[in-house]
């Protein structure tokens, strides 16, 4: 994802600074020297947001860091927070690209689902996924409607609105990093059964936080609207709206492997209008639109055989759009807003690692695992990427009033997980590869 | 969203009905006239006009389109290919009649110098900005092509943001491109297929604001039955060439003539008269369509040009 697949040298690190530089160099020249009326425009901004999210994401390649921790510190730097360059009115207006990320953050997901991946280790991944749901979810709900008490601005919400806002920010805590798990394999090249059960777990368990996310979202817009929970027609309706949306990921999943065996041209053209029609029409139909595109990626890849034309094309496009929806999500952070909260981000941050810890530690010793999952098996689910900040992206668009709280509680949680995340999976995988070894 | 739905709906339309075999086979009414006329339907005066706000949107993604076209081409003016060099052409029309528009426009000497200087600061910007971003490969893939996209969306902010015309600075950005890294664009040949769909989204674009006023459509007319008659003239009087082909393949415009008229109605410089070029010049390049499927109709239609047909 550094917008070319060349490797990043110190010198093309350099480089992209220096046109960083460049462009901020002349934008203050025609502001303050030629003191001309700039029209800071969102194409601007978006071209802007590309050139620093290059430049940063290089930089934290080089620093061993992942470049989506680059996309976000070079979206926070520009936007409203920091610098100005990006306001945010344009961050709003960027948005529209999240359509087209998000589309392909969950086709690609479902591309990962295989059924062999299912039927072989069925047992592991549910009990997993169970696991994880019950364990985190509740103890991270827990620990923030406990922490949120304490808390200057969080503590004067009422505690029917503070438990279902609990209930979405833990179900996003639950959520995993397919993306950065299967960079890190990609980079150590070492296949073991962690390997094996982080792939399987990132994506099996991702579909169920979809889910129940829906769910989580219904609850607590209900409850900011003064609405007494969800009613049996609310859930009926919910059911109904998750029904529709598999069969609409069926049927979408279809269309595309249709189109790529029989078309089979302007594929990357023809992926950019399905995504931003689908989501389009979800927004319309009120389907749940991660669902339709990850059921889309399923059905291409178990039941036709061009998955492998679509994985190329969303890795390729997901190259530069990424960085727009990653440095918008980062522009979209307000920082400030967590100088009274960083307390209940660090909290948050280390009761999720122990609440993964925790729960991989209960499922392996009732399934008596091998020795490498028992000790190190927590060790890839700490990472958070592009699902999450969706969601929490979904979040701020749907939650009325603190929705943008809620946003930025979970940005600033998955922004830590990201950083140290990578870095705790790839420790986890030279250990257990040890460990096997020995 | 709802924008960009419909820019994308009504762009997969013109581009759906623009690759049916039988018009591409035709080279007659192509796909320029489907997505010029698709987008009239939808003008402030057709039968389903768009509101002014969502056009305002679609036009964002037309200016993008517009510094493409133009950073490509001068991609190809540099690389001295034989047909850049007859494209040549709408850069002096487009240059003059910016020219004749400051001077109507009453802009004093200081202003037209630093809208004519602006364009080359910014295109040298970019250029530096590309050799530093895009490492000197050979070839491109994927995510370069899209970063070097990544870079006329940034030109286009310029360019909007200082009140310039994009043509000027997409042509300068892409000749310093062309000149420092050879033919690495043009040789690309899925950079060179996005042409096609960027011209057609940008015809589209041009449909929403063409007028249909009778004496706009009446000079539209005249003047490509003038100009038909013209290349007649140079092709059987001057050229001495008898051959169908190359008469027929003048009657079609340049498309870059849209661009540049659209970039004109998009300016700070759009009123009545801005209207009235880019309409004219949307009729004549329908009437000139029209003008190249009669012809093909009386000599060998349905069945592709072939050499050496005689007029």
């Amino acid at each position: 994802m550094s917008g070319s697949h060349q490797p990043i040298s110190l010198k093309l690190v350099f480089e992209s600074a220096l046109a960083l530089a460049l462009v901020l160099g002349a934008l203050m020249f025609f502001e303050n020297v030629l003191t001309l009326d700039f029209h800071r425009t969102t194409l601007f901004g978006l071209g802007f947001i590309i050139v620093s999210g290059l430049a940063a994401g290089r930089f934290g390649s080089i620093l061993g860091l992942p470049s989506l921790t680059g996309y976000l510190f070079a979206g926070l730097i520009c936007g409203p927070t920091f610098l100005h360059i990006v306001s945010e009115d344009q961050v709003n207006k960027l948005k529209l690209i999240n359509g087209l990320a998000l589309a392909l953050i969950a086709m690609q997901a479902g591309c990962e689902f295989t059924k062999e991946m299912l039927f072989s280790n069925f047992k592991l991944l549910l009990a997993a996924s169970v696991s994880h749901l019950v364990v985190i979810g509740i103890g991270m709900a827990g620990i923030f409607f406990a922490a949120a008490s304490y808390l200057p601005g969080l503590n004067e919400i009422a505690a029917g609105v503070l438990l279902p806002l609990a209930f979405v920010i833990s179900i996003v805590g639950v959520s995993k990093s397919p993306a950065a798990v299967m960079a890190i394999l990609g980079e150590t090249k070492i296949k073991n059964r962690l390997s094996e059960h982080a792939i399987g777990m990132v994506v099996f368990l991702d579909v169920f936080v979809i889910i129940v996310f829906a769910v989580a979202l219904a609850y607590a817009r209900s409850a900011v609207q003064g609405l007494s929970g969800i009613s049996l027609h609310q859930m009926s309706e919910l059911i109904g709206e998750l029904v529709a949306s598999i069969a609409a990921g069926t049927f979408f999943g279809l269309f595309i492997s249709m189109y790529f065996w029989l078309i089979d041209r302007e594929r990357t053209l023809f992926l950019i209008l399905i995504s931003f029609g689908v989501t389009a029409l979800c927004s319309y139909l009120h389907y749940e639109t991660l669902l339709v595109f990850v059921v889309a990626g399923f059905t291409v890849t178990n039941f036709s055989q061009q998955a492998e034309k679509m994985i190329s094309v969303i890795e390729s496009l997901s190259s530069v759009v990424m960085i727009v929806f990653f440095a918008t999500a980062g522009a979209s952070l307000h920082v400030m807003d967590l100088i009274d909260t960083w307390q209940l981000v660090a909290i948050l941050f280390l009761g999720r690692l122990g609440l993964t810890w925790l729960s991989e530690k209960i499922v392996h010793t009732s399934l008596n695992s091998p020795a490498e999952l028992k000790a190190y098996g927590y060790t890839p689910f700490l990472s958070q990427a592009g699902l999450s900040i969706g969601l929490a992206v979904i979040a701020y668009d749907r939650i009325p009033t603190y929705g943008s709280q809620v946003a930025t509680i979970i940005i600033s949680v998955v922004t830590l997980n990201e950083i140290f995340g990578p870095l705790l999976f790839k420790w986890g995988l030279q250990k257990s590869a040890n460990l096997q070894r020995s | 969203m709802n924008a960009l739905v419909i820019l994308l709906g009504l762009f997969l339309v013109s581009w759906i009905v623009a690759n049916f075999s039988f018009l591409a086979r035709a080279r007659s009414v192509t796909y320029l006239t489907v997505a010029l006329l698709t987008g009239v339907v939808f003008s402030s005066e057709g039968p389903l006009p768009l509101l002014p706000s969502l056009l305002s949107s679609l036009t964002i993604a037309a200016r993008v389109g517009i510094v493409w076209l133009f950073f490509m081409f001068g991609n190809y003016v540099v690389q001295n290919k034989l047909w850049a060099k007859r494209r040549l052409l709408p850069i002096f029309i487009l240059v003059s009649v910016v020219l004749v528009f400051w001077t109507y426009q009453g802009l004093d000497e200081l202003e037209m110098s630093a809208n004519l200087a602006y364009p080359l600061l910014v295109g040298t910007i970019m250029a530096l900005v590309y050799h530093f971003i895009i490492p000197a490969t050979g070839s491109f893939d994927t995510p370069a092509r899209l970063t070097i996209a990544g870079l006329s969306v940034l030109c286009t902010g310029w360019a909007v943001g200082l009140k310039i015309l994009e043509p000027l600075v997409g042509v300068v950005f892409g000749m310093l491109i062309g000149a420092t890294r050879f033919d690495q664009v043009v040789k690309d040949k899925p950079l060179r297929r996005t042409e096609r769909a960027v011209t057609v989204a940008i015809a589209l674009c041009c449909g929403f604001f063409v007028s249909l006023n009778l004496w706009t459509v009446a000079v539209g007319i005249l003047f490509a039955i003038f100009r038909v008659a013209l290349v007649y003239l140079e092709v059987r009087l001057i050229k001495k060439n008898k051959k169908l082909n190359l008469f027929l393949s003048r009657i079609q415009m340049n498309p870059l003539i849209l661009s540049a008229c659209l970039a004109l109605q998009m300016s700070p410089f759009k009123g009545e008269s801005t209207v009235l070029l880019l309409s004219s010049a949307v009729w004549s390049f329908i009437a000139s369509e029209v003008v190249l499927f009669g012809l093909l109709l009386v000599s060998e239609f349905p069945r592709p040009l072939r050499e050496g047909s005689k007029i």
